[in-house]
């Protein structure tokens, strides 16, 4: 167990190495020192209290969508429509946030994460159900429908909840009006946008611990991800566990969208995801689908977002240079899955 | 006084692994007569391949030498050792499927016509060779669409073509029907009349003895004994190679048959029973009006050539059947047609399964998480909702224990294990749980002779326990050394029942699996 825990580290490492050197490529091409682009990287990612803090802003977000790739990829699918999921799961919580009134904060609160996950399950349910019972690729369907959800959200903020101060205002923004107090998330340090936000992500990758390494359902889950047909033959109702896991999953990236809306922007901003679903499932691949794993994976992921801003700002370098970063480090990662993949084929013909 | 072709003298390899390097070859000496067909046998792990793949040039000894025709060579790659003549077809073929015969034939070497193939004369050459040695393809069939040992007689024409005047198969019989084997010999004997020699990986010893002249048994990458087939017989060779007596010809299920005549008088309910039970795809070959029974104590053998409806009789019994299907499966007195495979294992049947590694185990999982599935679920190794995690490493403990698992520790990779004790860990598995009815399909298909023994062994004690167990298996010694009743399967229909005790069960047997006797035969497949 050790060693292997030691080689995927490894593995990881390696991945990084290569990311760094292949966008150093794109950097000197720019003209840029690539030593002085990843020095201001790593300063405006984890160097001094206000760089620590917007990391973690941004980590929140990747943790739970990260989580939510997680649970259906365990279980031997993919969700890839979690954007979908999360504008959804933010659009409600905005609603409920604003609209209904007069409740304690921790109820009104729980309201909204409870509605936004609800949301994210009714969403999910039909490509759950037609993957499990009628054996409908999951894939495309999830995929195709995020993109309705996502402009499903636009018509519906548009049509019915935009007010008509916004759009004087020049904002230009497509968005409803401000949640209540009652619903926002606290500030941990103000004025930044770092909220309580935190301890529900991290409250959620303990209970993903929890479930796949101490409970049966989670012993299922796993089990059937790594082999259906293993699974199926053993007595475990194999349909039902990729049922439940794409709704879970959709459900968690509803409550990634909530936290969004009741912690930063306290109001639903359309277009406030940038690409955080892809990113999600991104963190949920370099964390190796592991609680551990996932949480640094976001930490990571949330240094690059915030550290690529600062080395913009610093250097000639742009945002853009860091897509291709974390590109090449999934390929690498990915790739190396290949290799595992790969490494079984042999094993078994010596053992016949 | 014949010519030595090929001569190894010496020859040691040494796998430098984590802990304990593995001596898989330990001064190995080895020498084929032009014109022989020799026999290279010894179990799992005892380091046939190893020597052979050192021969093709895909490992390089780490000390001794390889003589061709009399000159030392030293092989880099397979490239070398083809341009001195050896050849080597593996257990699993190197063809490309989207191909037809003769393309796979000629890749690489394709006869050209400017810049183009010329496919008029890749399918001459293709027949001709064909003929030459009496190994019949067809030229134009997409090689996807052949059946195995035609595709294997297409690796044995692309070596021919090479050139090579000795060839090596890895264990060539293991993906063939009983027809098939038959024509790989009657490939073997033509090559040996051309002057070609082989050299045969095997461990399945009716083999050895069917073929070869002479036999080399390895042990423990040891060379225990090279032997003229003609001087000794089956148990001797079975006997070198485990090291001990072997008893695998025993009709077991003899006495167990006795036990259940006396017992009939009772007039015992069937555990297992099956009525009139036809499926409707069209994909694969169809069950037609099946109906037989299972009580306690009884081993049913299903026998007959492998694909003949066998996967589809268990796939309907254990609920993993995806088609349409008629009829009645009872298990005691409910009816399990229709139910979901976790359900039917809820009630407590026991499934062996022949796909060991795509079903049986979960390949990347622990040895510990394969041996606990199953049981996680019930009330004795769970609180609540929650693994009872200290119970369940104590049952895989205890299994790893009982059945002689080779594993270092319980929580060791389940791929890192041989065959034999993979299959073992499916065994104690399945076994752990079964309430009265186990079904075994190709239990010992790829497994040395001494787990094969235990295995047996293990099912006739169930047996005598009162557990029902039906045994599927295309290997017509292990039907006929455990059950008690047979039946053989030809095209989807079941033949009559036939006793162990009765008379003359091989020839009834052997026209049964030709097909001949059957009523229900159907003529849509």
């Amino acid at each position: 167990m050790k060693r292997k825990f030691i080689e995927s580290f490894a593995s990881l490492l390696l991945a990084l190495l290569i990311g760094f050197l292949v966008s150093a490529i794109f950097i000197i091409a720019i003209g840029v020192n690539p030593f002085v682009a990843y020095r201001e990287l790593l300063k405006g990612a984890f160097w001094g209290k206000v760089n620590i803090i917007i990391t973690l802003r941004w980590t929140i977000p990747y943790l739970v969508v990260g989580l939510a790739s997680a649970v259906a990829i365990k279980a031997g699918v993919f969700n890839m429509g979690l954007d979908g999921c999360i504008y959804l799961g933010a659009l409600s919580a905005a609603l409920v946030g604003a609209y209904i009134t007069g409740l304690p904060s921790i109820i009104h609160i729980l309201l909204c994460l409870v509605v936004s996950m609800i949301v994210g399950i009714i969403w999910t349910f039909i490509p759950a159900w037609l993957k499990a019972y009628h054996n409908i690729n999951e894939v495309i369907m999830t995929w195709m429908l995020s993109y309705i959800a996502i402009l499903l959200c636009q018509y519906l903020v548009t049509n019915y909840f935009q007010r008509s101060e916004d759009i004087i205002q020049a904002v230009q923004q497509v968005r409803t009006p401000p949640i209540l107090d009652s619903a926002k998330l606290k500030q941990i340090v103000k004025p930044y946008q770092l909220s309580s936000g935190l301890y529900i992500a991290l409250f959620a990758a303990l209970c993903f611990y929890i479930f796949y390494n101490k409970t049966i359902k989670g012993y299922e889950h796993t089990m059937t991800g790594l082999s259906p047909k293993f699974a199926e033959y053993a007595g475990i109702n194999v349909k039902k566990i990729q049922f439940t896991a794409l709704l879970s999953s959709g459900a968690i990236a509803g409550l990634a969208g909530a936290i969004e809306v009741l912690g930063v922007h306290y109001r639903y901003i359309h277009g406030f995801s940038s690409n955080m679903g892809a990113n999600g499932i991104m963190v949920s691949l370099m964390g190796r689908l592991s609680p551990i794993g996932i949480s640094i994976a976001s930490l990571f992921m949330g240094g690059i977002q915030n550290g690529a801003r600062a080395m913009a700002r610093e250097t000639n370098v742009s945002l853009d240079t860091m897509q291709i970063f974390i590109a090449v480090i999934v390929i690498c990662i990915t790739a190396e899955g290949l290799y595992e993949i790969l490494k079984i084929k042999p094993k078994m013909r010596e053992g016949d | 006084m014949n010519e030595i072709i090929l001569e190894l003298k010496q020859i040691t390899k040494i796998f430098p692994h984590s802990e304990t390097p593995i001596i898989a070859n330990n001064k190995i000496d080895f020498e084929l007569q032009k014109g022989e067909i020799h026999a290279l046998v010894g179990e799992n792990g005892s380091g046939k391949t190893t020597l052979m793949n050192i021969v093709y040039g895909l490992l390089s000894p780490d000390s001794g030498q390889i003589f061709v025709n009399g000159n030392i060579v030293h092989f880099k790659n397979p490239r070398d050792a083809i341009k001195h003549g050896i050849g080597m077809v593996h257990q699993h073929f190197m063809l490309i499927p989207i191909f037809t015969v003769a393309e796979n034939l000629l890749f690489g070497n394709e006869p050209r016509k400017l810049i183009l193939i010329d496919k008029e004369k890749q399918k001459n050459i293709t027949k001709q060779i064909s003929e030459k040695y009496n190994l019949y393809v067809e030229p134009d069939a997409l090689l996807s669409t052949c059946p195995l040992g035609m595709q294997q007689r297409v690796e044995i024409l692309k070596l021919l073509l090479y050139g090579a005047n000795i060839l090596i198969f890895d264990e060539p019989t293991a993906v063939l029907t009983i027809q098939e084997v038959k024509e790989l010999f009657g490939a073997f004997r033509a090559l040996k009349k051309e002057g070609k020699s082989i050299i045969f990986i095997t461990h399945k010893l009716p083999e050895v003895m069917a073929i070869s002249d002479r036999a080399t048994i390895l042990r423990r990458g040891k060379v225990i004994d090279t032997v003229r087939i003609t001087d000794v017989t089956i148990d001797d060779l079975a006997e070198k190679m485990v090291g001990r007596r072997v008893d695998l010809t025993t009709r077991k299920g003899l006495a167990l048959h006795q036990n259940i005549k006396q017992r009939n008088s009772k007039d015992v309910e069937p555990i297992l029973s099956i009525q009139d039970l036809s499926t409707n795809s069209s994909m694969s070959c169809n069950l037609s009006h099946i109906s037989f029974s299972l009580s306690a104590g009884e081993i049913i053998g299903i026998g007959g050539v492998g694909g003949n409806g066998q996967d589809q009789l268990i796939q309907c019994i254990t609920g993993l059947y995806k088609d349409k299907m008629t009829g009645i499966i009872k298990y005691h007195s409910i009816d399990i047609s229709s139910l979901p495979a976790y359900k039917i294992r809820d009630l407590g049947l026991a499934y062996i399964t022949g796909d060991r590694y795509g079903r049986g185990v979960s390949i990347r999982s622990t040895v510990h998480e394969n041996l606990i599935m199953g049981a996680h679920k019930k009330s004795d190794y769970r609180h609540g909702q929650f693994l009872n995690q200290k119970k369940l490493r104590d049952l895989s403990a205890s299994l790893i224990d009982e059945y002689g698992i080779n594993v270092n520790s319980q929580f060791d990779p389940i791929m890192d294990l041989s065959g034999g004790n993979i299959q073992k860990c499916v065994f104690a598995r399945e076994f752990s749980q079964a309430k009265d009815l186990i079904i075994a399909e190709e239990p010992t298909r790829g497994i040395d002779i001494g787990s094969t023994e235990f295995i047996h062994n293990q099912l006739i004690e169930k047996a005598e326990k009162g557990f029902a167990i039906l045994l599927v298996s295309s290997d017509l010694d292990e039907i006929l050394s455990l059950s008690t009743k047979i039946y053989i399967m030809f095209r989807g229909a079941i033949s009559k029942p036939l006793s162990i005790n009765e008379k003359k069960l091989e020839e009834q047997i052997g026209l049964l699996m030709a097909g001949i006797g059957f009523e229900n035969i159907r003529e849509d497949i």
